[in-house]
């Protein structure tokens, strides 16, 4: 079996960690080796298991792990190997200078994403040999950004890719004029915005994959769903298509079969709402043991 | 030097002028173009909408001049036509 990628995104409350780490103990109790990755910077995965994960993997039972991707810890790390790389590559002078311009980019917005994206990698590079993946995502509009992150990066580097390769040609006529032939000269930038590039083709393709599986949790009231409508809206608009609804917190089957109609999805799942709270691993268990998953 | 060398160097060197007067205007297209490059990446420095964030702190450490380019470009953003005319050659 292909290793399966699973994300779970939703509005802010729906139950995103609880149904990931249901959805992991369902896979894990069936043998299947569970990573569940927590990528909400809030972190309830550490409550509803009452164990303290970090960035190391941490074991609750035979098949199934639990591993956190802390953003600060990748912001630091972006920022602090971005500030040493202008110190080696700057004059002394400019690399002062720059300290204050650098300051302001360490507070600017859109690093967030991208320390979850840096995260993301890390997680399907460095933890290989599961069977499925599971993301419990934050809240919408980090979400967004995060998928929305690869997609419009590659559109601005396709266009300062144009842009160099004039400079360039601009170059080589002013170098054939002075020195009487083109001089080839291997350009840094170019190169740097190719290697920008490819990065971001690939996580993007990983997106695509057949083997991404996005699900998108609601419960069954008018907020959530116009949200979630929102938000598939905005993935599509990158390509990006929703693999899965799932119902959360359902006390009615009538008003699912309702939201069904009106997401027009073929696959939906119904998470029937617990009157015991789920917390520990043991009672997720014991969830799944009482209520079926129901797949209409 | 004798007459045909004279008119053959005379030849010359209009051409070295005219070669000159053409690279230094090429020349500055390409500096423009530089400056348009690096203040579309560095924009937010000056109020610019700018790409996505981590382009532009990927891009830093290898940009030095052309950082150093757009900001002396910005002190001499109130004299534009100075600056045209000292590239056309206009007193």
């Amino acid at each position: 079996m292909q290793k399966q990628r699973h994300f779970f995104i939703g509005k802010g409350g729906v139950g995103k960690s609880t149904v990931s780490s249901l959805f992991s103990t369902e896979k894990a109790l069936k043998g299947k080796k569970t990573l569940l990755v927590s990528m909400d910077p809030a972190h309830n995965q550490s409550d509803i298991f009452k164990r303290k994960f970090s960035q190391k993997v941490t074991e609750i039972d035979d098949c199934l792990d639990v591993i956190e991707v802390d953003e600060k810890y990748w912001k630091e790390k972006y920022l602090n190997e971005t500030e040493e790389d202008i110190k080696s590559n700057y004059s002394y002078e400019s690399a002062f200078n720059l300290s204050k311009y650098f300051n302001v980019l360490r507070y600017s917005p859109g690093i967030e994403e991208h320390a979850l994206i840096l995260g993301y990698v890390d997680v399907l590079n460095n933890h290989k040999g599961y069977d499925y993946y599971i993301f419990d995502m934050p809240p919408t509009a980090l979400t967004i950004k995060f998928f929305l992150l690869p997609s419009v990066s590659m559109l601005w580097l396709e266009e300062l890719l144009n842009l160099r390769n004039k400079i360039l040609e601009k170059k080589e006529i002013i170098s054939k004029v002075k020195f009487g032939k083109k001089e080839i000269e291997r350009d840094k930038i170019k190169n740097k915005l190719n290697i920008l590039l490819e990065r971001y083709k690939k996580i993007n393709k990983n997106f695509k994959n057949e083997n991404t599986n996005i699900n998108m949790i609601l419960n069954c009231d008018m907020l959530s769903l116009r949200e979630s409508k929102r938000m598939e809206k905005k993935l599509n608009s990158v390509d990006l298509k929703l693999n899965r609804i799932i119902i959360n917190k359902v006390k009615k089957q009538d008003y699912a079969r309702e939201i069904k109609k009106e997401f027009k999805h073929d696959k939906v799942s119904i998470y029937k709402y617990s009157d015991i709270q789920l917390i520990g691993y043991n009672k997720l268990k014991r969830y799944l043991e009482k209520y079926e998953v129901v797949r209409i | 030097m004798n007459m045909f060398e004279r008119i053959k160097k005379f030849f010359k060197d209009i051409d070295k002028i005219e070669r000159e007067n053409v690279l230094e205007m090429v020349e500055k297209e390409e500096e423009e173009l530089e400056n348009i490059f690096a203040v579309i990446i560095f924009g937010m420095f000056i109020g610019y909408p700018s790409p996505p964030i981590q382009i532009t702190l990927d891009m830093l450490p290898l940009m030095e001049d052309e950082l150093n380019l757009m900001l002396d470009k910005v002190s001499i953003a109130h004299d534009p036509l100075g600056e045209l005319f000292s590239i056309l050659d206009i007193d």
